[in-house]
């Protein structure tokens, strides 16, 4: 019995201690819990990281193919001819595209196809595209037998071609300052593409010389340029002539799908229109080019303001410029051929024979002194040769043009030129669709006044009085000496090479 | 017997294992899941203020590379303006906060085409020009810092074949480059020290870089 309620005492005791038996299981629940718990969460934040890191290579990748593209556009420009120009953009966005994203970026493995280039005589542009693969690791994913994946991206950018036209001041105020102009639009010039963008150039005094745009500009521009200097600068300041001469020049072209540009050097204000003065001639007596009918005969030339405010000229200099290169006049066509002094261009009969006429004339007092002009003329005409408003409803300069002395001469040279850069603005030419070219500025401070209003007017900078933000928005670049010549150039370029993308 | 009958002494400590349990999920949580979720958390914002400055930088690249005017030109300072309304997240004006934008334009002059006489400078990839945006005292461009005395309002280097102190031939570690190639230069830094919990995180700044 004894025994017996011993032996159930330790079977109670057995009973109760039962529970105790469990605690092993309690204690590993923890453990399997946070072990569970740990794998789940470390998927989930693993797979988090891997992707993030997948997206931001990804951006990256995507960042290198575009940086690509776009400077494989603009290497386009380099190069002597068209299977150089792609061979050097094919190199330049390579070396981009390694800069960007070179091999083993964050572990992974880059592909670069050869960059593509096409393009689309049509529309005048041409196409770099890239397309770029990376094979990256993954680094929490590789736990389920993923270790890499494979991200990719293209990218293309476009680069149209460009027709500019340079116009260089070769006044006689530009002989100290003309050695670096010719160093640095040369530099301009090559940074074209010669067989696919055209570039042409006209300097200006008084009259101007014309070589027109062509996609084989070098070394023929080049040429034209460097033949300035010292001994061949000379003459006056006449903006409207080069200006309209130059939109002519595009105009003839006739690539409304290219960048039509004019870029407008000069380093000082108007002083000169070229125009008929035969209106305001015949009143004298015997200084006149004689009538047809009842309507005067054309007098086209130029006058002009001295310094002084004295007025002078009329079919050149008293003392006629150098020779200038000989070949760089145009001969009659689509562009007028340059109504200029018998020094640059003998081969214009119809210039000399009009000169001749006047010299024949015993009344025109110029003839016998440039000064004397304002005794000959009685006015001024209401537009200039190429049809150039002197005075308008938006004119920049007051101006009185039945009086015939520097101060008017002056303004309606201004409002020449101003009115020469609307017109163009609004596409007064070009058939069936109008040329509305880009028209970029720049200044040169070499001791003589820069009018920066009527320069801005020119380029339709935001700063213009006149801005019209539906006309293409040109930059006036105001060069404080030659040194900064480069820089405005460098900045012209830049902005024109820009748009063409 | 005396061992089972010892034990059922302590059956007042039958709580005991529930206060174990207790315990230890005290500890993993303390231990294990909250730096853990700390971590994933600096982590996080980490990626995303990666994400972030890469983006930032790459558009502000690209655009500086199309000729966005950058300058401090009416147009460039409204400009300025919208890249820091682009990421506000980077608590950035256009002069102070925790970012920095340095835009660099380079090229490299290594004949006397593109570097004439006089030149100083032959052979050197130099800084045409450089924009700073943000709050220019986080961080110095990794390719030189132009002085202002060397540059124009716009940030125009005012004689860079001449002036030896715009050289940025570094430039050329990253990026291979032959004569008059010009290339875009965008640098963003953005100072994590928001982040930072003395003794427990360090976080580290974010810097990208972009070559156009």
């Amino acid at each position: 019995m004894r025994e017996t309620q011993e032996s159930r005492d330790m079977q109670s005791q057995i009973k109760r201690t039962k529970p105790r038996e469990v605690k092993p299981r309690r204690r590993g629940i923890t453990l399997i819990l946070l072990a569970i718990v740990l794998v789940a969460v470390v998927g989930m934040v693993g797979l988090g990281i891997d992707v993030s890191v997948a997206y931001f290579l990804k951006a990256r990748l995507s960042q290198a193919a575009d940086a690509a593209a776009l400077a494989g556009a603009r290497s386009l420009s380099r190069g002597a001819d068209i299977t150089t120009q792609a061979a050097n953009a094919q190199l330049v966005a390579t070396n981009f595209f390694n800069a960007n994203f070179p091999n083993g970026y964050w572990g992974g493995a880059t592909s670069l196809a050869t960059p593509v280039v096409t393009e689309n005589d049509t529309t005048k542009i041409r196409y770099v595209t890239i397309n770029a693969t990376a094979t990256i690791p993954l680094y929490f994913l590789r736990a389920l037998g993923f270790t890499t994946t494979t991200i990719g991206t293209s990218a293309q950018a476009a680069r149209r071609d460009a027709n500019v036209m340079i116009i260089l001041d070769r006044s006689g105020s530009m002989s100290s300052a003309i050695s670096s102009l010719v160093t640095d639009a040369d530099w301009f010039v090559s940074q074209f593409a010669q067989g696919r963008d055209m570039v042409g150039l006209v300097t200006f005094g008084g009259t101007y010389t014309l070589v027109k745009p062509t996609t084989s500009f070098s070394p023929g521009v080049v040429n034209a340029i460097n033949t300035l200097n010292s001994s061949t600068v000379g003459g006056t300041t006449n903006h409207a002539q080069p200006l309209w001469v130059a939109y002519q020049a595009l105009a003839e072209v006739n690539q409304p799908g290219a960048l039509n540009a004019i870029v407008f050097f000069t380093d000082g204000q108007p002083n000169t229109i070229t125009a008929d003065w035969s209106t305001k001639l015949g009143t004298i007596a015997n200084c006149n080019n004689g009538k047809t009918g009842t309507v005067w005969n054309p007098v086209i030339g130029y006058a002009l303001t001295y310094t002084d405010g004295s007025t002078g000229g009329l079919f050149g200099t008293s003392s006629p410029l150098p020779p200038y290169q000989p070949g760089l006049s145009t001969s009659a066509g689509t562009v007028p051929t340059a109504y200029v002094s018998t020094a640059y261009d003998t081969s214009d009969s119809t210039f000399n024979a009009e000169r001749i006429a006047l010299s024949t004339s015993s009344g025109c007092n110029f003839w016998s002194g440039a000064g004397n002009i304002s005794s000959d003329l009685n006015g001024i005409p209401t537009s200039d040769y190429y049809g150039n408003l002197t005075t308008s409803p938006t004119q920049y300069k007051a101006v009185t043009l039945t009086s015939f002395n520097g101060t008017n001469l002056t303004a309606a040279a201004f409002n020449a030129g101003d009115y020469a850069a609307q017109r163009m603005r609004s596409g007064a030419l070009g058939s069936p669709t109008a040329i509305v070219p880009l028209i970029d500025t720049i200044g040169l401070n070499d001791g003589y006044a820069i009018d920066s209003g009527y320069m801005n007017r020119l380029a339709n900078t935001v700063n213009s009085t006149i801005y019209d933000s539906t006309k293409p928005t040109g930059i006036y670049v105001y060069a404080t000496s030659t040194a900064d010549l480069q820089s405005a150039f460098v900045q012209i370029a830049s902005q024109i090479l820009h748009l063409s993308q | 017997m005396g061992t089972i009958l010892m034990s059922s002494q302590r059956r007042p400590g039958r709580g005991k294992p529930r206060g174990n349990a207790l315990v230890e999920s005290a500890l993993v949580i303390s231990l294990v899941f909250i730096p853990m979720a700390l971590g994933i958390a600096v982590i996080g914002l980490n990626i995303v203020r990666i994400i972030q400055v890469n983006q930032v930088n790459r558009d502000t690249g690209h655009m500086f590379a199309r000729g966005v005017d950058f300058s401090g030109s009416t147009n460039g300072l409204v400009n300025r303006g919208i890249i820091f309304q682009m990421a506000p997240a980077l608590q950035t004006t256009t002069s102070s906060g925790t970012a920095v934008l340095i835009l660099s334009s380079v090229e490299y002059l290594n004949s006397a085409a593109t570097c004439p006489s006089p030149c100083n400078n032959l052979g050197h990839v130099v800084i045409m020009q450089q924009i700073t945006l943000g709050n220019s005292a986080l961080r110095a461009s990794s390719f030189g810092t132009v002085a202002s005395t060397s540059m124009d309002s716009s940030g125009k280097v005012l004689n860079p074949t001449t002036d030896t102190t715009v050289r940025a031939d570094s430039v050329l570690t990253y990026l291979t480059m032959s004569d008059g190639d010009i290339a875009f230069v965008s640098e963003t830094f953005f100072s994590s020290a928001d982040l930072a919990r003395s003794g427990f995180i360090s976080p580290v700044d974010t810097y990208a870089r972009a070559f156009f």
